[in-house]
């Protein structure tokens, strides 16, 4: 745990989320152009930095795929599980000349979720809620999730995870209003899809009424004012949390800072930039726009003659409604995730598209016209919102926003701007845990997600083991979480620029290679390889893990789904038809650890068991027990260690016999420190002792006062205890048994050895002397050449945080030759495994 | 035991000192309250210290640490004499002037005051909406961060409607501002009742309405009112303001938990504080029966039966203890239990936060303490697919008897504990099973069923252990269909999903694991899988 990422080690469901792939950090991957071979335009691939190139029009329209084919990129079902986002809903509420106005929602009768808003206190549990999976949260999935069916589970960990289960329930709101009248807990006239009257006899419009509040009002609480510009809004009306971007018309009448004074202004405020948000990577809108706020306004607000339409903010809000048995921990969390995430650069890029074309005014004037309209002639609620979202581009984004992170999926966004805006939003999920779920963690909220992979192989550890958010270990390989033709043919149908060169490297990344050994097999750039893998793992295609192998040991996860496995068995069998049934084939594998291979009926095989490990890692069901180990010194070694040091203390000691009548107190000292060292070093001390003599020397001239000649005295004793001292000494080593090497250290039961408990070397990169002694000591006694040979150089893997499977990767060396030299060592490790 | 004033080490600098002074209060706490050691020292980064108030001293420890995006610091917990309440006033809505704060504590920190100098928290300006919001949005929780994002203005507007106030009603609220980094929650809660304790008054006797034309002798101002309040809240995490003959002001700030998790038959639990201390007769019932059952080794089914109280009701009152992080929960050892190491086992190795000696001395039987190395050794030779009596033979064949240095109870203990190993759990499948939940319609009746399921379940685990261990109802029937035509009718079908570990059958059937095997074997041929994990 010493060098890993907090975020990545603290707790079992951390965000290990995916890095920033080729996000709003520079891809240097695109820009390369060296390497043998190119698959890669030089395109990016988070496709909101293309959004962001398009002033240089010749990059704009090629360089992204169409915002409707990306939508078919979303994985429908696959075992990386999705995290409960907690949103219920998103709004646009604009201010313009008539004031505040509340544009539009999504979904228009959004549900929130009553059954966790019961206030419970302290302890005072409900009866039901003890009973074994009678958890709350199971009430809602029942339409999005098939596999809580069972209900009466009674693994601890899968009953109690409602809060990651319920990204199902929102789907079929806008196309079934009565299935979710039905569940809302207020039901009533408010409801209802259809206008009617109130009792004094005004019109009751549907839409004017969201989260039971009356728009009329939600419109001026979530205007803020300018002081909120750009900054984080976080208002909580209980029990809903509101979170938003504002952005306010700029104070010289424009919603960017022209580029002009962008360069003069970069120039100067280079240092500044840094602690800056990261909008201001934008090369549109690069300038805070506190400095100017501070000075004198250039021009007063123009009250209503700017072509936007008298528009002075807009503000996309993302409403959210976190269960409140959660902590403040976790209510934190999830805003801070969708802020982040989601939030803020939905709101940026709507101010792109305002500044560009006046398109949140235009989009949100067509909106309220139409809604203007169907007031009038009292049109249901359901055929309002299908029409302004079939015209309204924006509308639209904003159910694709909404719909897509309340199931925490990846929201692709088309604002038909000229040049359209295309970008990609999501909430990272985790591909793996690095640590289970105990159940002594109680009650936290993050707890594991069933079906994830555990592993502790961290595809972001660059080879010093440093986390590296942005670029992935090339010594990891890909694992496709579907099946190879069903993603090549998305792809196809996709038909952009980057879909060839991603179906040929989908064609030719096997599970079983590197991105590094893909590379050169294939002679592509290690960068293309990377970028192309990493464009998957963004898209949820796929997951970085260690290259499979035959030889490894795989066991069943511990985080398993079992409530999936009457569903995986179907699945299964489908799959391998010839193959053993799945229960069969975990329960052997599950028995005892042993290599993959040897499950193999014969070698022709081996494809296809290959195949079978591939779908069973990607839906968690296995996982690879890894080996770990550190040097443990034995007894022996540490007696002959021990035993050379003293010998060379004696040699010392009986050496130097003239320096011992002038200051051999120096001597003494220095080979008392640096007991280890052989005579080569007693000459150093000499010459330290000697040195030490001359001022005595050169003073023996004066006469000697009385404190000298004490002092003379008392080096005089000192030197004879010494003496004395150095002989016992010598005599007990000389009664010491002398060290024998046995072929066996471990072994070695001489009495002189009893009392020495064997020592483990924590960590070889950071040794002390006498850990680097044991440690050549063992060296010598490797008996094959080779491995005696590479000891040093296999030493720092055995820290027990490297596992052995990878050393030879990251050597480079043949899987075999790796495991043959470490089974020279064996004897000399302390061998821990897991994964 | 709720609400325990905290001191988060994470605030005090000087850590290595401080983690002096937290060893020696452990030990003291340790002695006084019979908490395992190993149950109090464990991670330092987030151990915080709880003193109770009145009373003795709890060790509290919490497994904190939310993963925030590696930018953001965790919340922290509310503390006395922190000072936590950056500031609290009251605002009012009067017909004429808007919003108005009517008093601030400290002054000037919300709206400016004459003869204060200080920069105010933030600019009220801006935030006044959300002091004194609509109509629509009052009488509930509503809460603001400022632009800048640094503090946490907590309300909960009132407004009461009643002819006699000028346009109809009156609205006020009383807020408390925080920083961004504090856990809301203990503070929502004493605005909420602010807010409840004042809209009475109101109610009552126009208390707050008429603040500013007559202010009596009987009853307090409403300034120094606030004052005692933030004062006290600050310091001592509670107050008790005496407002006039009728009315008093009590609060208290109360850690919020997590929930606990639920608790199943098979859990052992194992004290963490010495509740049997503090119990005393005003607690529940169950609650002390319990409690005196709780020894570490018993399983939940075992405690409700020994001090025969409903298991229901058991696992409630545990779930109780758990919520307060008084007890941990582990499942029951066995010699034929398998447990697999984690990666948290480096750390061991490691010996961070010195683990090896006090596993040492935790799991230490009469006998010589054996060398730390020994112990690194027993946790890294643990493997899935090897039962602890096998590894306990392998070491005695390799010359090292387990039994003779080592509780091996407690050393396994210590490990899950720590998190250093985990329990592989075993698990039955039925081929049919999995077939027939696959076909069947998997939405609608299995929820349905199920609990009924379950209950049927509990029940005939009730009736097993109250029929001690003779010839139960439910093996009655056993032995009536020894040969069942079909793996439906097995006494153990429901259990062969993959869903439900060995443990749960042994305590819901009373069945050993050789028993469950035995039964098993009369499974039809090829149908059935054992499975690990």
């Amino acid at each position: 745990m010493v060098n890993r990422d907090p975020s990545l080690a603290v707790s079992a469901s951390g965000r290990l989320g995916p890095p920033p792939l080729g996000g709003t950090s520079s891809t240097p991957a695109a820009h390369q152009q060296d390497g043998p071979r190119r698959l890669l335009p030089t395109s990016k691939l988070k496709l909101w930095t293309e959004s962001r190139s398009h002033p240089s029009p010749n990059a704009s329209s090629s360089a992204h795929p169409p915002a409707k084919t990306r939508s078919a990129l979303q994985m429908s079902e696959h075992p990386i599980l999705s995290v409960d986002t907690g949103l219920v809903g998103v709004c646009l509420v604009i201010r313009s000349r008539d004031g505040p106005r509340f544009v539009f929602h999504h979904p228009p009768r959004p549900i929130i979720d009553t059954v966790h808003h019961q206030h419970t206190q302290g302890t005072e549990i409900d009866q039901n809620e003890v009973e074994d999976g009678g958890d709350g949260g199971g009430d809602d999935s029942g339409n999005g999730n098939g596999e809580r069916a069972d209900e009466d589970t009674s693994d601890s960990e899968l009953g109690d995870d409602a809060g990651y289960q319920k990204h199902g329930k929102t789907v079929a709101r806008l196309d079934n209003p009565k299935a979710s009248k039905r569940r809302s807990d207020h039901v009533g006239p408010l409801d209802s899809d259809d206008h009617y009257d109130g009792l004094e006899g005004e019109q009751v419009v549907p839409w004017e009424t969201v989260f039971d509040l009356p728009t009329k009002d939600l419109e001026s609480i979530l205007t803020p004012q300018r002081s909120f510009h750009k900054k984080r809004f976080e208002l909580h009306l209980d029990p809903l949390y509101f979170v938003s971007y504002p952005v306010h018309l700029r104070e010289d009448g424009t919603w960017k800072k022209q580029r002009k004074s962008k360069k003069d202004k970069q120039a100067k405020n280079q240092p500044l930039e840094d602690n800056r948000d990261e909008d201001d990577i934008d090369p549109l809108d690069p300038g805070p726009q506190q400095d100017l706020e501070k000075s004198v306004l250039l021009k007063p607000l123009s009250d209503d003659d700017d072509d936007h339409g008298g528009m002075t903010m807009f503000n996309a809000v993302f409403v959210l409604s976190i269960p409140e048995d959660g902590t403040d921990e976790h209510t934190f969390q999830r805003i801070h995730e969708v802020y982040d995430n989601v939030v803020k650069d939905f709101n940026k890029a709507l101010k792109h598209a305002q500044a560009q074309c006046d398109y949140v005014w235009k989009e949100s004037e067509l909106i309220m016209s139409m809604k203007e309209k169907a007031r009038e002639e009292r049109r249901p609620m359901s055929w309002l919102w299908n029409e302004i979202m079939a015209r309204s581009s924006l509308a639209a984004a904003i159910r694709d926003v909404s719909d897509a992170i309340m199931r925490s999926k990846i929201a692709t966004v088309h604002l038909a701007t000229n040049p359209p805006v295309d970008m990609s939003l999501q909430i990272p999920v985790p591909f793996y845990l690095s640590q289970l779920p105990s159940i002594i963690q109680s009650g936290q909220r993050n707890k594991g997600m069933p079906g994830l992979l555990v592993t502790t192989a961290n595809p972001l550890l660059d080879d010093d083991g440093n986390i590296d958010h942005a670029h992935l270990n090339k010594h990891f390989a890909l694992l496709l979480l579907d099946d190879k033709d069903k993603i090549i043919s998305e792809l196809q149908s996709d038909n952009t620029e980057l879909s060839a060169p991603l179906i040929e490297y989908i064609k030719l990344s096997p599970p079983t290679q590197s991105f590094l050994q893909v590379a050169q097999a294939n002679s592509i750039s290690l960068n293309d390889v990377k970028t192309l893998a990493q464009h998957l793992i963004y898209w949820r295609r796929a997951i970085p893990i260690p290259p499979l192998h035959a030889r490894d040991t795989f066991i069943v996860s511990p985080n398993c789904d079992s409530r999936k496995l009457p569903n995986a068995s179907l699945a299964w069998n489908k799959a391998f038809p010839l193959a053993p049934q799945l229960p069969t084939f975990l329960a052997t594998l599950s028995a005892a650890p042993r290599h993959y291979k040897s499950f193999f009926p014969s070698k022709d095989h081996r494809g296809q068991y290959m195949d079978m490990l591939a779908w069973l890692i990607r839906g968690g069901w296995v996982t690879q027990l890894r080996t770990f180990c550190w040097i443990m010194v034995w007894p022996e070694i540490i007696y002959e260690v021990e035993y050379e040091r003293m010998s060379n203390q004696v040699n010392a000691s009986k050496e130097p016999p003239e320096s011992s009548n002038s200051g051999s107190n120096g001597g003494n000292n220095n080979s008392s420190r640096r007991p280890y060292i052989a005579s080569t070093s007693s000459s150093t001390d000499e010459s330290g002792s000697e040195k030490d003599s001359k001022p005595p020397l050169a003073s023996s001239n004066l006469p000697l006062t009385s404190e000298q000649i004490a002092e003379s005295a008392r080096l005089e004793r000192i030197a004879l205890k010494a003496e004395a001292e150095n002989l016992a000494f010598a005599q007990a080593f000389a009664a010491r048994p002398k060290p024998e090497a046995t072929a066996h250290p471990s072994l070695n039961n001489a009495a002189h050895l009893a009392n020495i408990a064997p020592h483990i070397i924590k960590d070889p990169h950071r040794i002390d002397e006498k850990d680097s002694l044991y440690m050549d000591a063992i060296g010598a006694r490797i008996e094959d050449e080779k491995a005696r040979k590479n000891w040093a150089r296999f030493c720092r893997y055995f820290n027990g945080e490297d596992a052995l499977e990878s050393i030879a990767l990251l050597e480079g060396m043949k899987r075999k030759e790796a495991w043959g030299i470490i089974a020279y060592y064996q004897e000399h490790l302390l061998i821990s495994r897991h994964w | 035991m709720a609400a325990l004033p905290k001191i988060p080490i994470e605030l005090m600098e000087d850590k290595e000192a401080l983690k002096k002074i937290l060893a020696s209060i452990l030990l003291l706490v340790s002695a006084s309250s019979g908490i395992p050691a190993y149950g109090l020292q464990g991670s330092f980064q987030s151990l915080s210290l709880c003193i109770r108030r009145h009373g003795s001293l709890a060790v509290h420890l919490f497994h904190g640490g939310y993963p925030f995006n590696g930018q953001s610091e965790p919340l922290k917990d509310f503390q006395a004499g922190a000072n936590m309440i950056e500031a609290i006033f009251f605002a009012r809505f009067l017909p004429q002037e808007g919003t108005r704060v009517v008093y601030q504590s400290p002054p000037g920190s919300v709206v400016p005051e004459e003869g204060v100098d200080k920069p105010r928290l933030f600019d009220f300006e801006v935030l006044s909406e959300y002091v004194i919001p609509r109509q629509a949005f009052c009488n509930r929780i509503v809460t603001i961060k400022d632009p800048d994002y640094k503090y946490h203005i907590i309300g909960h507007p009132v407004c009461i409607q009643d002819p006699k106030y000028e346009r109809n009603e009156f609205m006020f609220n009383f807020c408390i501002v925080i920083r961004v980094d504090i856990k809301p929650t203990p503070y929502k809660t004493a605005v909420r009742r602010l807010a409840g304790h004042f809209t009475e008054m109101e109610i009552q006797s126009q208390f707050l309405s008429q603040i500013d034309e007559s202010n009596t002798q009987e009853r307090r101002a409403i300034g120094p009112l606030l004052e005692i309040i933030k004062e006290d809240l600050n310091n001592y995490n509670e107050c008790n303001v005496p407002v006039d003959d009728a009315n008093t002001i009590n609060m208290k700030l109360f850690t919020i938990h997590a929930t606990p998790p639920h608790i199943k038959s098979w859990h052992v639990p194992i004290m963490k504080t010495k509740v049997n201390d503090i119990v005393d007769d005003t607690w529940d019932l169950s609650m002390q029966k319990v409690i005196k059952e709780i020894d570490g080794i018993k399983d939940v089914r075992r405690i409700a039966h020994d001090a025969d109280v409903a298991l229901n009701l058991t696992k409630i009152a545990l779930r109780h203890l758990a919520y307060y992080e008084t007890i941990i929960v582990l499942d029951m050892f066995l010699f034929g239990n398998i447990y697999q190491p984690t990666a948290e086992v480096k750390d061991f190795i490691d010996d961070k936060d010195d683990m090896q000696t006090e596993c040492g001395n935790y799991c230490l039987i009469n006998g010589p303490r054996i060398d730390n190395f020994y112990l690194c050794r027993l946790f890294t030779s643990l493997i899935t697919g090897r039962t602890l009596k096998e590894w306990i033979k392998m070491h005695l064949d390799q010359g090292f008897e387990i039994l003779k240095f080592v509780d091996v109870r407690r050393f396994i203990h210590y490990g899950l504990v720590k998190g250093l190993i985990y329990r592989v759990h075993k698990y039955a499948i039925s081929h049919q099973h999995l077939l027939e939940k696959a076909t069947s319609s998997p939405s609608h009746s299995a929820p349905a069923t199920a609990p009924a399921a379950t209950a049927a379940a509990a029940n005939s685990g009730a009736g097993t252990l109250s029929g001690a261990t003779a010839h139960t109802p439910a093996q009655g029937h056993w032995h009536a269909t020894e040969t069942p035509a079909s793996p439906k009718d097995h006494l153990l079908y429901k259990y062969t999903d993959g869903c439900h570990p060995f443990d749960q059958i042994t305590t819901e059937k009373n069945m050993g694991d050789p028993k469950i095997m035995d039964s098993l074997r009369k499974w039809p041929k090829g149908d059935l899988e054992v499975m690990y994990r």
